[in-house]
């Protein structure tokens, strides 16, 4: 088991609001090897991006950890203090979200908010890590500042942005999207983290832009062998990115297994129906089937497999029982009565 | 789409006028047993709205509630402290002035004088704003300009200055308080009815209104004002407690109603001179004052969470 | 660049209309102006009262009054006040500097409580804390300033004797020379720290006062435009970076929350500028405001009009710095 860089036991995240308690991240467990790239899938709503922060710690009011483990190199991140925790974020899990407009500083320039990630982990430039930086002297701050904007400048042509010098004193806005998503990868990787939580990194962007970043990522993932949580709802890019694949419904894992297994035989008839709703240019001529009704509200679902009310094979017993989740093969789980039957 | 429907339906279908009256009433019964739910969650809104209703209904039967003149001197009772002070007693609850008068008979009165202003002036203000916030709103072009250049140069003037400048050129007296403080409160409901039409004007159920032949005056009052309400309610609620705080600083510039009518603000500034020994003479009109305008706050507060979430912070 | 000059242009009507409320405000008197301001001297012949009338300009025109007004504001020839016969100027100029040190002082007091307590109600949501911070704020909204000043004197002067409840400076402390009338500059500059001391215990009752509802205000501000930051993306992203909470909250949260609170708060301005005239009159404090108060009272309309007017422009310089500030916080509007 010491092989594992990451592992997920059993986590709840449950958000409380005046409808009641919406169950978002209902006892979920996984894990991710050194250097693997792991793919959390799922429609909207379904718990994939409160899994990711869970994480990291970063759930926001009304939602709380309730329970479970995150072992990152063995050590429980969720048992440790709100300063012990600060010494992993950024360094060793990074983390980059959908919208890269909303998410950097409007009122910073690029570069101050590069520097600032690589600062406050002394990454790079030999200097002793540890040490706070209000303790060092003003000659030994300007070195590191001057270290730090060097590595900045390394991590802007790293991404693949051109005339970093100039870029790197103007604002977010001032940038495309793309480019934009280039900047919070470079703020990301700057502290060469261990795991990369990407949560929808290319949603916003183009269709073009789009295979531009993935290919970006991968590139920077093989260069700094990391391991990279992929979270999205678009199995195309599962399939080109990731090694294994987790499929979540309702604050539950329903399946994981190899990409190949996922994609080429599911075992889930709700990974079966994502994989249906992929429009395919070999069969244009067949309609786009959709998997009928919605996610279930959180705070009100459903007794037994929280799938069964829009399961084409669900019976009786769904409703009687909350199927766990089973080894169908050595590597591959899944969460359905019907399909271990 | 459904709005536009529903009105049709009213156009269509003929109804008697008493069946219509009955609709009316029913939809209206409902809007506000459904709008009390909303309001009572806020407990606090329902504490300010008693204060308030407290003090309106001691002003309406002022001289029912208290036996003592608020004007006429009693030197037989001359600075007695209130009644939870050594020397207090019940016939004096809140203790006498100088002169012998009693200060919670004084307050009673002087609450007539706020909150008529109060209520007088956000009336007039209210009427006069929205018309031409809706004008201003809905015509936009020249008169827009106009009304927002006239706003803006009223809004330079601190609004006590103003006042106070004012009622010195009128001459005092309650009819120029009220001119003088309207002179600037109708800026505040035109402000947010004009950029509540502007939102209002780009909604499907004015196309729809148009595109049924509607004129610019049915437009404006019928199917815009409505949608406005609410949010006017809500400002001049809050206005209330704002006008009533002028009031009493012009009283206690000693440019309110003339004495010797009791006004919180005068009474304050009378009771200045002794507030070494005798403090309760000036504070408590001051209590007074922070209460009720704290009370008309609260209760904007709750009508605004009530009436018009998006208004919420 | 063109945004400020824009910005520029915008307040040249407002400055027109300001020129024409204050020059109308002498004519709004019901009856004549002058008898109404003779009569307060007593017994006055029809020729003085023609002769006042000429002095004023009132026997001219309505148009001819107005221009000649507005060109004698721009000379800077503001006219002799009736009741003390000396130039408005001087009379003004003489107060200006009280009025100014104290309406800075509230600002920075208001500033110095608003934001922090709103950042810290914003942070703690819903704690006790939170609840108790907004209903503060509320009643610091709701309270009559006269009755705070009067109350704070009735604690601290009468009470504990712990702070002065009136007037800039004691009298048997040596006030320093004149240079910028703000006595805690001038002291400064004189080295005159026993001065200093004083000045700053004389102006915080007072400064406390002025600035109570501008920090209710701010405060109340400041907590909603937090709440709408927090929320942000690059809130998080700044925490998932391994910023601490602090720097969260102070680089990352409130830097981009000023923008809305700078605008905000310029445009209640208004209510600190009025409040000069109810906490100088409750304090003694030799300001505008006062001065305002006492000439309205006697009718020298000279003095009414300009000092009202130098309100009015203050608090469109105010605006005019605010909207700046707002440009500098900015950097997307900034071109």
């Amino acid at each position: 088991m010491g092989n594992w860089l990451l592992e997920v036991k059993d986590l709840k995240t449950y958000f409380y609001t005046d409808n009641g308690v919406a169950k978002a991240v209902d006892g979920v467990s996984f894990s991710v090897a050194h250097g693997q790239a792991v793919g959390i899938v799922g429609e909207s709503g379904c718990g994939k991006s409160v899994t990711a922060r869970s994480i990291m710690r970063l759930v926001d009011y009304p939602g709380k950890i309730v329970g479970g483990q995150v072992l990152f190199r063995g050590e429980d991140l969720l048992a440790k203090s709100e300063k012990e925790i600060r010494q992993f974020r950024g360094k060793e899990i990074a983390m980059i979200f959908q919208d890269p407009l909303s998410t950097l500083n409007p009122v910073l320039t690029v570069g101050d908010q590069i520097v600032e990630a690589i600062e406050l982990h002394h990454g790079s430039g030999g200097l002793p890590v540890g040490l706070p930086l209000e303790r060092l002297n003003p000659f030994m701050r300007r070195r590191m500042r001057e270290e730090a904007w060097k590595r900045a400048l390394e991590m802007m042509e790293q991404v693949g942005i051109s005339a970093p010098e100039q870029r790197m004193a103007e604002y977010p806005h001032q940038f495309s999207g793309g480019m934009r998503q280039r900047v919070m990868i470079a703020i990301a990787l700057s502290c060469n983290p261990a795991l990369l939580i990407a949560d929808e990194p290319t949603t916003a962007l183009d269709v073009t832009v789009q295979a531009q970043i993935l290919e970006l990522m991968k590139e920077l993932q093989r260069k700094l062998n990391m391991a990279v949580i992929l979270i999205t709802h678009d199995l195309g890019v599962v399939a080109e990115f990731c090694d294994r694949v987790i499929v979540m419904y309702a604050g539950k894992v329903v399946e994981a297994g190899p990409v190949d297994d996922i994609l080429f035989a599911p075992r889930h008839p709700y990974t079966a129906g994502l994989l249906r709703s992929i429009p395919r240019i070999e069969d244009r001529h067949r309609p786009i089937q959709t998997i009928p009704g919605m996610v279930p509200e959180l705070h009100n679902l459903p007794s037994g497999c929280r799938f069964r009310t829009r399961c084409p094979m669900a019976d009786a017993r769904c409703a009687a029982e909350d199927p766990p989740l089973v080894n169908v093969s050595y590597d591959h789980q899944v969460s359905c009565l019907q399909a271990i039957a | 789409m459904d709005k536009y429907l529903a009105r049709a339906e009213e156009f269509v279908i003929t109804e008697t006028l008493q069946q219509k009256l009955l609709r009316v009433l029913r939809r209206t019964i409902s809007n506000i047993r459904e709008f009390w739910r909303l309001y009572r969650k806020n407990h606090l809104a329902v504490i300010g709205g008693a204060i308030v209703l407290a003090f309106i209904l001691l002003a309406i039967f002022a001289p029912w509630v208290t036996p003592h003149d608020p004007v006429a001197p009693n030197f037989r009772a001359i600075r007695k402290p209130p009644v939870w002070m050594k020397g207090g007693s019940w016939t004096h609850p809140l203790g006498t002035d100088h002169l012998g008068r009693d200060i919670w008979t004084r307050i009673i009165y002087g609450a007539r004088v706020s909150l008529f202003i109060g209520f007088v002036v956000v009336g007039f203000a209210t009427v006069i704003g929205v018309t031409l916030g809706l004008v201003s709103g809905y015509y936009g072009g020249r008169i827009d300009a106009v009304i927002q250049r006239v706003i803006d140069t009223l809004l330079a003037f601190p609004y006590l200055i103003l006042a106070t400048a004012l009622v010195g050129v009128l001459g005092p007296g309650l009819r120029n308080i009220v001119l003088a403080l309207l002179y600037k409160e109708w800026i505040y409901p035109c402000r947010v009815v004009r950029g509540e039409v502007l939102v209002a004007k780009e909604q499907e159920y004015v196309e729809a209104a148009r595109t049924v032949g509607a004129g610019n005056r049915h437009i404006m009052f019928k199917e815009i004002l409505p949608n406005v309400l609410a949010s006017t309610v809500v400002v001049s609620t809050l206005r209330v407690g704002s006008v009533i705080l002028m009031e009493a600083s012009l009283s206690f510039l000693g440019l309110g109603v003339e004495p010797p009518t009791p006004a919180w603000g005068s009474m304050v500034a009378e009771g200045r001179r002794f507030i070494n020994t005798e403090w309760w003479v000036s504070t408590l009109p001051g209590l007074a004052i922070l209460l009720t305008v704290l009370g008309i706050n609260l209760m904007g507060e709750g009508l605004r969470d009530a009436l018009d979430p998006k208004l919420r912070e | 660049m063109d945004k400020i000059l824009q910005r520029l242009l915008q307040t040249i009507p407002v400055l027109i209309g300001i020129s024409l409320i204050v020059f109308s405000l002498m004519h709004l008197t019901p009856g004549d102006p002058v008898e109404i301001m003779l009569a307060e001297v007593g017994y006055v012949s029809q020729e003085d009262i023609e002769l006042m009338r000429a002095e004023l300009g009132l026997d001219r025109p309505l148009i001819e009054q107005y221009f000649s007004f507005v060109a004698g504001i721009l000379r800077g020839d503001w006219g002799t006040s009736l009741r003390a016969r000396v130039s408005v100027k001087e009379l003004i100029l003489e107060r200006l500097p009280a009025t100014i040190e104290l309406t800075l002082a509230a600002i920075v007091v208001s500033l110095i409580i608003g934001i922090p307590a709103g950042v810290l109600s914003a942070v703690r949501r819903y704690s006790w804390l939170d609840k108790l911070g907004t209903l503060v704020a509320l009643v610091g909204i709701s309270m009559p300033q006269f009755w705070l000043g009067l109350t704070l004197v009735l604690i601290f002067s009468v009470g504990l004797h712990l702070l002065p409840g009136g007037v800039r400076l004691a009298f048997d402390i040596p006030a320093p020379p004149t240079v910028t009338g703000l006595l805690l500059v001038d002291s400064i500059l004189a080295g005159n720290w026993a001065a200093f001391w004083g000045t700053l215990r004389h102006l915080a009752l007072p400064a406390l006062t002025l600035g109570a509802p501008m920090s209710a205000l701010t405060m109340r501000v400041t907590r909603s435009s937090m709440l709408e930051v927090i929320r942000q993306d690059y809130v998080t992203f700044a925490r998932a970076k391994g910023v601490k909470e602090m720097a969260v909250i102070i680089k990352h949260a409130l830097r981009n929350a000023l923008i809305p609170i700078v605008t905000v708060v310029a445009l209640n301005m208004g209510s600190l500028l009025g409040g000069n005239m109810i906490v100088e009159r409750i304090f003694s404090w030799p300001g505008l405001g006062q001065l305002v108060v006492d000439s309205i009272r006697t009718y020298d309309y000279p003095v009414v009009q300009v000092s009202v007017m130098i309100y009015a422009l203050t608090y469109v310089a105010m605006n005019l710095i605010a909207d700046l500030l707002y440009i500098r916080l900015n950097p997307r509007v900034r071109i």
